[in-house]
């Protein structure tokens, strides 16, 4: 299944949990982070899904399909 | 004697917003910010980098300045659909809903787009912000701003970055004349005698990053900053003498040696 991801174009194994909202979102967030953290604490970061935000307590329950696109943005330096 | 800037009924007691981006370091700019006095620093909102990808700098701002209330921005926003879109993303991101809305018309001066800053501040209001918007120095858009309820207006000092002063004292004068709701003045500033200027004219705050970040010595210049900021509220309060065209001794005339 090919997923958008900030505008790049990823293939993720449909079959499995790999690829679930959740799951893409966290994996993409830790690795910003260079850390793991609670999903709670993703304080900093937010994600859109085809072009509206998804509130953190809805990554749980999110449906992906193919040719989604998923925006996962976080606080930086800024004037 | 309590001077507090309130915007959304909010009380601040600094007058000097600041910008956290372009300083040589982190370190310099988490000093830069504790010298300038100030209590809302400016962040953007950018997509986090992808694995393999470098990662963005300026990552660590938010851990640096805990205890500082953010300020995210739409910078780089064309569209007030985009522009909609980051400040819902800042809101969930960073727990404000406050934003500092920029909606770029033109990439090369970095002009506001007046319609589409009017329709995003429309939304962002009924969608429960509290919108800062960036505008042009324009009497009217600042009051049509203020009327779909901006908290605040931040005209343009001059063209973002260019460090060219106060362009227009005339209009934004007459901007902080007119306006019921607090006047940030925003981009521009050079050095701090701009910031005296924009605060002589009646501004309640400005917002500032690249005279500090970018100055030799960005420390420093915060602190020139926050004192300038001070002075040029302390005279505005104080009240200028008027301007005339002819000369005036301080001094009695009365009594002179030698008369």
């Amino acid at each position: 299944m090919k997923i958008n991801i900030n505008g790049i174009e990823q293939e993720f194994d449909c079959t499995g949990s790999q690829a679930s909202f959740r799951q893409i979102s966290l994996q993409h967030i830790w690795e910003a982070h260079g850390r793991e953290r609670e999903i709670e604490s993703a304080r900093g970061f937010a994600i859109a899904l085809n072009g509206h935000l998804v509130r953190r307590a809805q990554w749980p329950q999110t449906p992906i399909a193919p040719g989604d696109r998923i925006e996962i943005v976080r606080a930086l330096s800024g004037g | 004697m309590s001077d507090q800037l309130i915007i959304a009924g909010e009380s601040l007691s600094s007058r000097l917003l600041l910008g956290t981006a372009g300083y040589p370091n982190q370190r310099i700019m988490r000093d830069a910010v504790k010298a300038s006095g100030c209590e809302i620093v400016t962040v953007s909102m950018r997509r986090v980098a992808l694995p393999g990808q470098e990662q963005r700098h300026g990552s660590d701002t938010l851990d640096l300045l805990s205890g500082y209330r953010f300020l995210p921005n739409t910078a780089g926003c064309e569209t007030a659909r985009d522009a909609i879109l980051t400040a819902e993303l800042a809101r969930e991101a960073l727990e404000t809903n406050w934003v500092k809305l920029e909606v770029i018309g033109d990439r090369e001066t970095l002009y506001p787009d007046a319609g589409e800053l009017i329709e995003a501040t429309r939304r962002l209001v009924d969608l429960g912000f509290v919108v800062l918007p960036y505008c042009s120095d324009d009497p009217v858009l600042c009051q049509r701003l203020a009327d779909l309820g901006a908290a605040a207006v931040m005209p343009m000092g001059s063209l973002i970055g260019s460090g060219m002063g106060i362009a227009n004292p005339a209009n934004l004068e007459l901007i902080c004349r007119r306006s019921a709701v607090p006047v940030i003045v925003d981009a521009g500033i050079g050095t701090a005698s701009d910031a005296v200027i924009a605060m002589e004219l009646g501004a309640s705050a400005v917002l500032l990053n690249t005279a500090v970040s970018r100055a030799d010595d960005p420390v420093a210049m915060a602190s020139a900053m926050r004192l300038a900021i001070e002075a040029g509220r302390l005279a505005w309060r104080a009240g200028r003498i008027p301007k005339r065209g002819r000369a005036e001794p301080s001094s009695p005339q009365l009594g002179l040696v030698g008369s």
